[in-house]
């Protein structure tokens, strides 16, 4: 009976304890992941004020609209891009960062400066220099080409831009978290790598890449996740245009729901982003393990 | 450890006092919140004190900045009213909003405070625009307190330096905009960029066409080719509009890069506040050159509505019916244009000769080219799809056909 009572007063603890963690996650992640699934079943639109059953209507009608299938084909090449280019500068400027040399300290604060500007601002700021009469960048390309570069009327060049400012915006930051693990490699093996003769593309070869590579790999992960729900960038630069050129699933879901009050449909694209994150996840987590093993 | 304890009860009772003053400070803030379009604040702030409106009704009042974008601004009212909060007790909305609001059953009816001495100062075209953009489901959801039609002004000195007369219809736009485009300055532009610009040019052209935008017919078709010719074929209008706003275009036209363009009635301060540059003979204000159908040209409105998430609405509803009075409504009109409509309390008392809105307003509508604003239900939305496909046409990523496709196949779904 005493043990019983024990139990009881562990478990009871226990309960309180976790007990307002849980509750707080499930009202702030749970629950509105599952609202979310089941307004996508529902033609639930605030302007007309139905909220009516539809079964799987919103989703088929999403795939029969060719602007929806542009900007999912858009939002994985902006996704893809900058995470690689993210990576491999972050890993660039990491190893600079990683050696000696006089002011290393300020270099590498002064590093961060692009990732700690709220990205609004630098949209905003970008869509000034980026602009075709008074831009500075526009007048930079002018006077070096002797061209007239409309930087954010062009879909290509506006495409460009937008991932060339997300990398830029971002890349310090990977940096950071990629030097701290190169700063986690024994020095000796670099000295005995040197003694047998490998050349510097060596050494990053086979010492600094299998040793950086779960953190490559759960950054990759994180950044992936980042940049889905990645939409002041875009509100800032081009706000999706011209046409829909810029636009990635996270902004038409906004669009959608904070614009047009549909609610039941941008439930259901949030879904196929939903699981989007899912399959990129799990295919993550399986790299994560297999590099995990290796290094 | 009793210190220890004595001092986190004192800072739980520092941070108790601060949190209840604040709440107080709040509470104590019985002022009514106005949010007004950010060229509007000054306007509206100096016409409450000139009428003494504070005095007269014991209200304070404080008139704010609400983001002037519509899409931006619809977002911040959505996630406030839905909190059922509000950042304002009265909001000065323009069409789009209003419509969304309205649909949504956001807004306080206003019909109670009118009688029919009110709605007898109204003029019959107005009275329509009242019901199409103002009325949902019987209830006044919005009262205007200005008319906006769209103005084609022009550079009366430099079409008069080159012997050109104002073109009188879209063929004249052309050769006459081949003789006034130069290195440094293109004959026509609009605020083209997405989010409110570019669907009031295509809305306008497509009008002038005989037809409704949201329709996606010929006429939409004619209206985007025409823009797209004169910026690529003729190259008498700039590509870079494509990504501008209104005051880009205005700050273009006082920079004498641009020589004719449409616009809104705002730009008859802008101007005059250009003190540098402005004279009444550079800047003239002729009717729009007429389409393959006609000269049209539509109004639009701002006016005065109450989110009905406010604990204050009826002090709103006293604020509304002092700015829109029989008795008020002149002597706003007189103070700024932005309070100026065809109402006949205004028309009785305001100089049209000496005001340059006021009787441009009356020679278009001696004219008869004033027309309706394309209406549809869900207005927002239905701007985007055309924005967006348009926008997506004139950058050359896609054909007109597929503009046209694309437009029938999601206004369908939009009204599924």
């Amino acid at each position: 009976m005493f043990t019983n009572y024990s139990k009881l007063k562990k478990y009871l603890i226990f309960a309180i304890l976790v007990g307002p963690a849980v509750l707080l996650r499930f009202s702030t992640s749970l629950y509105p992941i599952f609202r979310t699934i089941y307004l996508s079943f529902f033609d639930h639109n605030l302007m007309e004020q139905v909220h009516r059953y539809i079964g799987l209507n919103n989703y088929t009608s999403l795939l029969n609209d060719q602007t929806i299938i542009d900007v999912i084909g858009f939002t994985l090449a902006f996704i893809t891009i900058s995470v690689i280019l993210q990576l491999v500068l972050g890993m660039v400027v990491a190893n600079l960062l990683n050696t000696k040399f006089i002011g290393r300290k300020i270099v590498r604060t002064l590093n961060l400066l692009p990732w700690v500007i709220p990205v609004i601002v630098s949209g905003y700021v970008f869509r000034w220099m980026l602009n075709a009469d008074y831009g500075l960048i526009t007048d930079w390309v002018f006077r070096l080409s002797g061209k007239e570069v409309q930087f954010l009327i062009d879909s290509f060049l506006a495409r460009g831009s937008l991932i060339l400012l997300n990398v830029w915006r971002n890349t310090p930051f990977m940096a950071i978290v990629l030097l701290a693990g190169l700063q986690s490699i024994p020095e000796e093996l670099y000295e005995a790598a040197k003694i047998d003769g490998a050349n510097w593309f060596q050494r990053f070869l086979n010492i600094t890449l299998p040793a950086s590579s779960s953190t490559i790999v759960t950054l990759g992960l994180f950044n992936i996740i980042w940049q889905i729900a990645n939409i002041d960038i875009i509100l800032g630069l081009t706000q999706g245009g011209p046409g829909s050129s810029t636009t990635v699933i996270a902004y038409r879901i906004y669009q959608l729901g904070m614009q047009w009050f549909n609610w039941g449909r941008a439930s259901a694209l949030s879904v196929y982003l939903l699981l989007i994150v899912a399959v990129i996840s799990l295919i993550a987590l399986y790299l994560y393990r297999k590099f995990e093993f290796t290094s | 450890m009793f210190k220890r304890k004595g001092k986190f009860l004192v800072t739980l009772v520092v941070l108790a006092i601060l949190l209840v003053s604040v709440n107080l400070v709040t509470f104590a803030a019985d002022e009514l919140i106005v949010g007004v379009g950010g060229w509007a604040v000054e306007p509206t702030k100096r016409a409450l004190e000139e009428l003494n409106f504070t005095e007269k009704t014991g209200i304070e009042v404080t008139v704010t900045t609400r983001p002037g974008s519509p899409p931006e601004f619809i977002s911040q009212m959505t996630s406030s009213i839905l909190g059922g909060q509000t950042p304002y007790d009265v909001i000065d909305l323009e069409d789009d909003a209003a419509i969304n609001f309205s649909r949504s059953g956001w807004l306080v009816d206003l019909d109670p405070i009118y009688d029919e001495e009110f709605w007898a100062d109204w003029t019959p075209g107005m009275l329509e625009m009242v019901d199409t953009w103002n009325r949902y489901e019987g209830e006044l959801f919005r009262i205007p307190h200005n008319y906006e039609t769209q103005y084609f002004f022009y550079r009366k000195d430099i079409l008069e330096e080159k012997g050109l007369e104002v073109p009188q219809s879209w063929e004249e736009m052309i050769e006459v905009g081949k003789e006034l485009t130069t290195d440094e300055m293109y004959a026509f532009s609009d605020g083209l960029a997405k989010g409110g610009y570019l669907g009031v040019y295509v809305s306008y052209l497509t009008q002038q066409a005989g037809g409704n935008p949201f329709d996606f017919g010929p006429e939409l078709r004619e209206a985007l080719k025409f823009i797209h010719d004169m910026i690529y074929e003729y190259e008498i209008f700039p590509s870079s509009a494509l990504n501008k706003d209104f005051d880009q275009v205005n700050n273009d036209f006082v920079n004498d890069r641009v020589a004719m363009m449409r616009m809104w009635p705002y730009f008859f301060d802008y101007q005059e506040a250009q003190e540098d540059w402005y004279s009444d003979d550079k800047v003239g204000v002729a009717l729009p050159p007429k389409g393959p159908e006609s000269r049209s040209t539509f109004v639009a409105s701002w006016g005065w509505a109450i989110p009905n998430t406010s604990d204050k609405i009826d002090a709103a509803k006293t604020f509304i019916e002092f700015m829109t009075s029989v008795e008020n409504a002149p002597k706003l009109a007189e103070m700024n244009t932005w309070f100026l409509s065809p109402r006949h309390s205004i028309m009785e008392e305001i100089n049209v000769e000496e005001s340059r809105l006021a009787s441009n307003l009356k020679k278009y509508s001696d004219a008869g080219v004033i027309a309706s604003r394309p209406f549809h239900p869900n207005f927002r939305q239905a701007s985007s799809i055309v924005e967006e496909l348009s926008s997506a046409y004139l950058t050359n990523q896609i054909s007109l056909d597929e503009v046209i496709e694309r437009g029938q196949q999601q206004m369908q779904a939009l009204e599924e």
